[in-house]
């Protein structure tokens, strides 16, 4: 809400200064974001002394003019002034109201110091025909804006949706007047009638008063639209509103100067001179002032005439019956439309006005008659013509004030200082509240009606406060009582996975949830089926779908970085994840899970001078996810069980990771129909895992193991197996024996190549072997050994390398 | 004999001054002090002597032995070190070398300022609650007291799954779905990412906030004051300025809006670009419970009270990092990630 001082100032004395009353605003919960200056132009009063032709041109001359001092030539076109005229100067660096810029130039060899003004050039009127000539009296040097009496402060205050009431001057002004604890000039607008009675002229009537419960009309007629004058048009423009005419003008003008949104409709226009507000009912349309045609819904809420419709109510006027050059007679309408409605119908529209806006947040029901006759009177005395006798009123149900009961008690324990009784009384009469003490120490207020805000006690209690000042209420730590609490399971364990992340190199990150649908497709996430979770109303398209899979926006990260000449990126990030499984309703149907996922891609950095980087491989990712489930204190161990299927993973070398059956999710090589769709020259490791699964198996603690009080000894053994037997298979193989004296299996070495024959490879294990109770004899081991080998041998169907 | 000791003693002197290196020495002992040394030699044939004489002769030659050897040890000695410092001279490294280090990563700069912030109000003794990111119209808007058709909807833009559907627009539903679970007292934080359509250099389209709620028989206006700016100083410092301002939310009444000191001009607010000029920095979003909330779990406000409060962890990091475009926190430029 844009304001100016001297527009307060006709309704409040403003005795702080500028900066104490943005402060006393601010912390009164109305923050002025913004002080700026009106007609603070360096336009000065000047004469003209002298008056030569201009030596190159015959429609130039060249006018010496003063400001009180030395004469200084201007050179100027202007048909109209004379030797002796008051004339507005413009000095160089001057930027005029409309924008232009004022410089020193030479104008076909003469010099011009500065510019002579039209009043059009100043923003004064349309008057661009010749300069603006000033009365006699004007004092030389003056300013010229505060010569004019233009010379303002313009504040911008931010004002929350629950304070309608003070989108208007006359609003803030009460507000400046509760706080300032100063009088509130507020006159109740008068206005001489004269001629016919409005009945006779118009008609009116509420068919939903649901929807509208009052709707006020007065008909002025003998108008002349013509522009408005200059002290308007400047307030407007200050107030951020484009000036018209002066019809729509005043309607603007009385609007932001008492909150109440008015509309002027050309009476001739109006068929039967006749007013009706109803729902549209039908689906219909209408053209809006701004030429726009408008479909309406069933439930929308219309100003009509006897046959059509002339408004939407309460959001903006129709086309058919606009004030227009020749309109000489007009309806003004004042009237009070049910927040919601004009919501609802400005909000499907995507029509904001200054009157819905106002609308929306609730204007003063009693303020209607009022604001009619300002502008009436405005009209009479700015565009000529007659009001006509009488108002027309029309509000079916009494407006009820609202009552509401306060208790000393209450405010003191809301707010935990003690407020006496007499200054709780007072606090909320000086904001216009009718109070009444009903028994000690309890009051029942009647609230304004223009403060739809206040509804309930606890509001009346925020008044208080408000008016106090929060400061004046003391700072205490409340008293806690020692409690059982919820262990944050998840954050805990999130905070100690994402630390071992990072200190394994991985740089963590955090997208935003959406993505592309495309990107969707490619990584459809952990859990198969399902459809993506899609955005009605998306920024754009390649954000209209919630990610299933973390993985697509880590890559586009991954992009991102080797445009930018990364060559190696270890990134991971914990996130949730979202779907649509079964159900009855979308509610129902939306998952979410939260997923940890990283990607590997290019090489280490080089650790050590002279050494190169390591290129990342399978057994960097499958290092860090081991080293997790350790970091975890898993006690069962990681299954790594070949994943053929995972679409956006290679086959072959993709794996499930699983524990005991519950799949913790898949780690693997881009598929390379993935990489090519993602212009990625090699393929990216990549793992997402289900974070819920993850921590489902870690345990704060690994159990402490008695330390060993005999030697272990280790055998070693060379197999050769076929190509295709997982490493694995050995230790399973050994593991599945079950003999407590052994303690590990270990590879150690793995070779292909001469003297090992094609499509085999030769595995090199390092058997550990144990007993808790006593050394083992060589002799124990060497059979043992052999027997573990013979096992090998038999089940895995695998030969002994010498 | 004596001559003879006197003699053997001034040639080991010499020979031992001559000694250029180990060798030497090993030769000299030979010569003198070995199995058939010279030295050894004169003591054998002392035992021939007159009693007297053997007495006095064997003592001189054993100070010579005595001396000799020590003189050995001490030349020795002395070569060591000399040799351990001309080592010690010659190797040495350059320590301005580059150390080799794992390569490191890095936390995410706003989650690192979300686990400080839950830290401090963990120790203060509230616990974290969570809850989903697509939540019900109820729960993100009507029972927070936002019914349809209000003006307060504007204040946050919503994106939409459908009708009745929203991607949650603040952590507040989190709030309702436990006091719908529980009974107070109750104190609790929900960190977590909320969503609104609106995307320049100070809004994204998620972003990350902390809300929190205290319930209880007499939780007051003046222990919302307490809390937030025993918060705001932990995080800033105690000495950075705290104040309250009313404002609107439709889910508290009272209201306040909670300034801190401008970090960035220390509060002097001279063409500072951050605080613009007014040397306050809006914080946080704060107030008293409203009833109508209570009312929508089944609270009876008439017996308890309670505070919430919410923040953008995007704002709090921005202001402690000094960073002007929050959109950087997205955009996931590892130029930027490692710097943290």
């Amino acid at each position: 809400m844009k304001v100016t001082l001297n527009w307060l100032r006709e309704f409040v004395p403003i005795e702080l200064s500028l900066d104490r009353l943005a402060d006393r605003l601010a912390m009164a919960g109305l923050e002025v974001e913004g002080i700026s200056e009106q007609g603070a132009e360096s336009v000065t009063i000047a004469q003209i002394a002298r008056i030569a032709p201009h030596p190159q041109s015959d429609h130039l001359v060249v006018c010496h003019v003063t400001t009180g001092g030395e004469t200084m030539p201007v050179v100027c076109g202007a048909p109209n002034m004379k030797v002796g005229d008051k004339v507005a100067l413009a000095p160089e660096g001057t930027t005029l109201p409309g924008g232009q810029q004022v410089e020193r130039t030479e104008i076909r060899g003469q010099v011009s110091c500065g510019m002579l003004c039209s009043a059009a050039e100043l923003g004064l009127s349309q008057d661009h025909s010749g300069l603006l000539i000033l009365p006699t009296e004007a004092e030389l040097g003056q300013a010229l804006f505060s010569f004019l009496g233009l010379r303002d402060t313009i504040l911008d205050v931010a004002i929350t949706p629950n304070r309608g009431d003070c989108l208007s001057v006359l609003g803030l002004a009460r507000e400046i007047a509760a706080l300032t604890r100063v009088p509130l000039h507020a006159k109740k607008p008068q206005v001489r009638e004269r001629g016919e009675a409005i009945t006779e002229q118009a008609r009116v009537g509420i068919g939903d008063p649901d929807l509208c419960p009052r709707y006020a009309a007065r008909v002025v007629t003998g108008v002349r639209v013509a522009p408005s004058p200059t002290w308007m048009r400047w307030r407007l423009e200050a107030a951020g509103s484009r000036a018209l005419n002066n019809l729509v003008d005043i309607t603007n003008y009385v609007m932001l100067e008492r909150g109440q949104p008015l509309h002027a409709f050309d009476l001739a226009s109006l068929a039967g001179a006749e007013i009706i507000v109803r729902r549209a009912r039908a689906l219909t349309t209408i053209r809006t002032l701004d030429g726009q045609d408008r479909a309406l819904a069933p439930d929308d809420l219309l100003i009509c005439d006897r046959d059509r419709a002339v408004a939407i109510a309460g959001v903006m006027g129709g086309e058919n019956s606009e004030v227009r050059e020749q309109t000489t007679e007009v309806l003004l309408e004042s009237a009070y439309f049910v927040p919601e409605t004009v919501r609802r119908t400005a909000r499907r529209l995507g029509l904001r006005s200054e009157a819905s806006y106002r609308f929306e947040r609730g204007i003063d029901p009693q303020g209607s008659v009022l604001a009619l006759n300002r502008a009436a009177a405005l009209i009479r005395q700015l565009a000529g013509g007659q009001v006509s006798h009488g108002v027309i009123d029309i509000c079916p149900q009494p407006l009820m004030s609202t009552q509401i009961a306060i208790r000393a008690q209450r405010v003191t324990n809301l707010l935990g200082v003690a407020v006496e009784e007499r200054e709780i009384a007072q606090c909320l009469r000086t904001l216009g509240m009718a109070v009444k003490r009903e028994r000690r120490a309890a009051w029942r207020v009647t609230v304004p009606s223009y403060r739809a805000d206040l509804t309930q006690e606890a509001d009346l209690i925020e008044e208080i406060a408000r008016l106090r000042g929060y400061e004046t209420i003391p700072t205490l730590l409340p008293r806690s009582e020692v409690q059982e609490k919820n262990f944050d399971q998840e954050g805990s364990w999130s905070r100690r996975v994402r630390a071992y992340l990072a200190a394994q190199g991985l740089a963590e990150m955090l997208n935003l949830s959406f993505t592309a649908a495309r990107f969707n497709a490619l990584f459809p996430g952990l859990v198969p089926g399902g459809a993506p979770v899609t955005l009605m109303n998306p920024l754009s398209a390649e954000d209209a779908e919630m990610r299933r899979s973390l993985l697509s926006n880590l890559l586009r990260a991954l992009q991102l970085s080797l445009r930018q000449g990364e060559t190696g990126v270890t990134i991971f990030e914990l996130g949730k994840v979202f779907w649509k499984g079964e159900g009855p309703s979308i509610i129902e149907q939306k998952q979410e899970r939260l997923c940890l996922a990283g990607v590997l891609y290019g090489s280490w950095p080089a650790t050590h001078l002279g050494q190169e980087g390591r290129r990342l491989d399978f057994a960097h990712l499958k290092g860090i996810l081991e080293g997790l489930s350790q970091e975890l204190h898993y006690q069962i161990p990681v299954r790594w069980n070949r994943a053929g299927e995972v679409v956006f993973l290679h086959p072959g070398k993709a794996a499930m990771l699983s524990v005991n059956g519950t799949i913790l999710g898949v780690a693997g090589a881009l598929h390379p129909t993935h990489c090519a769709e993602l212009n990625l020259g090699e393929a990216p490791w990549v793992f997402e895992l289900d974070f819920p699964a993850l921590i489902r198996f870690a345990h704060p603690v690994t159990p402490y193991q008695p330390l060993p009080r005999f030697p272990v000894v280790v055998r070693d053994v060379a197999i050769v197996a076929d190509e295709e037997l997982p490493v694995q298979a050995i230790v399973d193989a050994v593991n599945a024996l079950t003999n407590p004296l052994i303690v590990s299996v270990r590879l150690f070495d793995l070779y292909r190549g001469d003297p090992i024959p094609m499509r085999k490879k030769s595995l090199a294990y390092s058997i550990a072997y144990r007993a808790a109770d006593r050394t083992l004899t060589t002799n124990e081991v060497n059979t043992l050994h052999a027997q573990v080998v013979a096992h090998l041998v038999q089940t895995l169907g695998v030969e002994i390398r010498a | 004999m004596d001559n003879e000791l006197a003699r053997i003693r001034d040639e080991a002197l010499a020979a031992l001054d001559a000694c250029r290196e180990d060798a030497d020495i090993e030769a000299l002992r030979v010569r003198f002090l070995g199995r058939k040394g010279e030295l050894t030699g004169v003591l054998r044939g002392i035992g021939a002597l007159p009693a007297e004489q053997r007495r006095v002769s064997g003592e001189t030659a054993n100070q010579i032995k005595t001396l000799l050897e020590e003189r050995i040890v001490a030349l020795r000695t002395r070569w060591q070190e000399e040799q351990r410092a001309r080592s010690l001279a010659a190797e040495r490294i350059d320590i301005s070398l580059p150390g080799s280090q794992w390569p490191r990563g890095s936390l995410h700069p706003l989650l690192q300022v979300l686990d400080d912030t839950i830290a401090i109000f963990t120790a203060m003794g509230f616990e974290v609650a969570r809850g989903p990111d697509i939540e019900d119209d109820y729960h993100n808007f009507a029972a927070l007291n936002i019914p349809a058709d209000h003006p307060a909807r504007e204040m946050q833009d919503t994106f939409f799954i459908a009708p009745e559907v929203v991607l949650r627009t603040h952590t507040s539903p989190v709030q309702i779905r436990v006091m719908e679970s529980r009974q107070p007292p109750l104190q609790i934080i929900v960190p977590g990412a909320v969503y609104r359509c609106d995307d320049d250099v100070t809004h994204s389209p998620m972003f990350v906030q902390l809300e929190g709620l205290m319930v209880g028989k007499d939780i007051c206006f003046a222990h919302l004051k307490g809390v937030l700016t025993a918060f705001v100083h932990t995080l800033f410092g105690p000495d950075t300025p705290v104040r309250f301002r009313p404002s609107y939310f439709p889910f508290t009444e009272p209201s306040a809006e909670v300034d801190m000191g401008c970090v960035i001009c220390g509060g002097s607010g001279t063409e500072c670009a951050v605080c613009k000029g007014s040397g306050w920095l809006e914080v946080l979003g704060s107030g008293m419970v409203h009833p109508n909330v209570f009312r929508a779990v089944g609270y009876d406000p008439e017996v308890v009270s309670g505070f919430a409060f919410g923040m953008g962890i995007d704002r709090i990091a921005m202001l402690r990092y000094g960073i002007d475009d929050i959109r950087l926190f997205y955009q996931n430029d590892l130029r930027f990630l490692r710097q943290f």
